[in-house]
């Protein structure tokens, strides 16, 4: 997936693929929120941070689990890490 | 070791091996305990006062097997090894902050199962879930289990509920089994099997142990 900078639908469908969850996919809004919307919990959380990870090749703050509330912010995360290089 | 003329001792090496050869340890097969942020390792008697701690914390203690009763200091340490096949303290890599324990317990080596629970600070919520990774694939590798049980009290259960259905099953349930908080309460037999555990073992653990830059 880091191959180069996905945009915000490929990037959910990536997301969608690797959590198997296809409401990411279906329902893919920026301002779709993670716990409210798709039912996140700690163990998604966690599954999708190593997948955003991966993709970046870089590994996130402890510190921003918190500040992540809808995909937006999850894809946000993404593209800086990878335009960061 | 040097003895006290300043000379190394002498020690029983394999024919072939002079002393101070390295000796490769590469082909040794080994099951991953560390992953990008926390590591697992031995408990050691130094760690007895953190995990007190975390048993008599109202925050963690309810979500232990005490319940949130503080237990008698001197029955903690040989509790903390009643029935216990195997447990590891859960630290940090980056400070070596210790953040939990993940223990398995009431193992059945003959009809391969044992049962697992973890316990860890109340500040840290998401990467204690690499050491549950690490610890149940820690789990199938060297005992072989094919399935591990976690019993968890109806309050616990929400926080496994993108858990229940694509990684564990619901097992059963055992109507008003505990008593804490002045009511009683169900508590839920979720299990891991092998299989499907397999079916993700090697993305998830080359994910964990994939060392990235900061």
């Amino acid at each position: 997936m880091r191959s180069h900078l996905l945009d915000f639908d490929e990037f959910c469908d990536a997301l969608a693929r690797e959590l198997d969850l296809p409401a990411i996919a279906a329902n893919g809004r920026d301002d779709t929120r993670l716990v409210d919307d798709l039912a996140f919990d700690s163990l998604l959380t966690f599954e999708m941070l190593l997948v955003v990870e991966a993709s970046a090749g870089v590994m996130l703050p402890d510190a921003l689990v918190g500040q992540l509330i809808t995909l937006g912010d999850v894809y946000d995360v993404y593209r800086q890490r990878v335009t960061q290089g | 070791m040097l003895l006290r003329d300043g000379s190394t001792p002498v020690l029983d090496v394999a024919p072939g091996l002079q002393v101070g050869d390295s000796v490769a340890q590469d082909h040794v097969p080994r099951v991953p305990l560390s992953g990008r942020r926390v590591r697992l390792r031995a408990v050691v008697a130094s760690d007895y006062d953190f995990l007190f701690l975390l048993a008599a914390d109202e925050r963690t203690g309810p979500h232990w097997r005490y319940r949130g009763l503080p237990p008698r200091p001197e029955e903690f340490v040989r509790d903390l090894w009643q029935g216990v096949l195997v447990q590891f303290l859960v630290e940090r890599i980056d400070t070596k902050e210790r953040v939990g324990l993940v223990v398995a317990y009431e193992a059945n080596m003959r009809d391969a199962h044992c049962h697992l629970g973890a316990v860890f600070r109340a500040d840290t919520r998401i990467w204690p879930l690499e050491a549950l990774l690490l610890f149940v694939n820690f789990l199938f590798e060297e005992f072989g289990f094919i399935k591990i049980y976690s019993d968890v009290i109806d309050y616990n259960l929400d926080a496994f509920r993108s858990v229940v259905g694509r990684w564990m099953e619901h097992e059963g349930v055992l109507r008003d089994h505990e008593r804490h908080g002045g009511r009683r309460w169900d508590l839920h037999i979720l299990s891991l099997w092998r299989d499907r555990f397999e079916r993700d073992r090697e993305r998830l653990l080359d994910r964990v142990t994939q060392q990235l830059p900061q």
